[in-house]
């Protein structure tokens, strides 16, 4: 039994199991920060131009920096996710070594 | 290993229909605007009605959110539904001092794609390989 191999599949196992969650969080994060500023300004436009009152924008703008604070939040269930299915992957690949080395399910 | 909680059907289902309805109140109450600001559609001002639809939607989050306080490592989850009730409050209190807009609901938006974000996170980790555990020794 090579567990330095070993090592090196649970590397690979986590690896990958981290990396649709990665693919999936930049994409997020990088549509909700140019749909913000693209809202922000518009916003802006719509007062400019009075079909809303500096009042209205105000609470909107709060709005708008409120949601980000959930787009963390959201993010930050990714990184868990994340985390959860890498360690579980490498468990599962070291679950596997030390039950074929130990000849019986020890693990 | 867990460090988020299980994927909940109910919940899912409910932050869908909640967006649903929000999207419908909205293209009747929120005008449309141009590039430059200017009303290309007229929407509806604050009414009985948009004062029900509020006071539903707020009802329906504290629902989700007597679930999901009931789960444990939901804490993101739970933050971001307590948030939703507050976006309703703003959108509200916007629509009290006149028209809102599309734009009106930005935060709302986020905040419930926020929610659905973390919905689908959860499914995704309901259908991918769960932790195995030997067996018992025969």
């Amino acid at each position: 039994m090579n567990f330095e191999d070993t090592l090196a599949k649970m590397l690979a196992a986590a690896k990958t199991a981290t990396g649709t969650h990665w693919k999936d969080m930049s994409s997020y994060l990088e549509d909700e920060f140019a749909r913000a500023k693209d809202e922000a300004a518009a916003i802006a436009m719509e007062v400019a131009h009075r079909t809303k009152t500096p009042e209205q924008a105000k609470i909107e703008m709060e709005a708008i920096e409120e949601s980000l604070r959930d787009v963390r939040l959201a993010a930050t269930v990714d990184v868990k996710a994340a985390a959860q299915d890498a360690i579980n992957a490498a468990l599962d690949v070291l679950r596997a070594a030390v039950n074929e080395a130990a000849k019986v399910p020890i693990f | 290993m867990l460090f988020v909680s299980s994927y909940d059907e109910v919940t899912d289902r409910s932050a869908n229909e909640l967006t649903t309805r929000t999207e419908i109140f909205l293209v009747r109450y929120a005008a449309r605007t141009d590039e430059t600001g200017n009303v290309i559609r007229s929407g509806k001002s604050y009414d009985s009605e948009a004062a029900s639809f509020y006071n539903e939607a707020r009802g329906t989050v504290d629902a989700m959110l007597l679930r999901s306080e009931q789960k444990e490592k939901n804490e993101e989850e739970i933050q971001i539904l307590q948030d939703v009730r507050q976006q309703y409050d703003r959108l509200e209190a916007s629509h009290r001092l006149g028209r809102i807009t599309k734009n009106s609901a930005a935060g709302l938006h986020r905040t419930l794609r926020a929610l659905l974000h973390v919905q689908l996170v959860k499914k995704h980790l309901a259908t991918s390989k769960q932790p195995t555990t030997a067996s018992p020794p025969s």
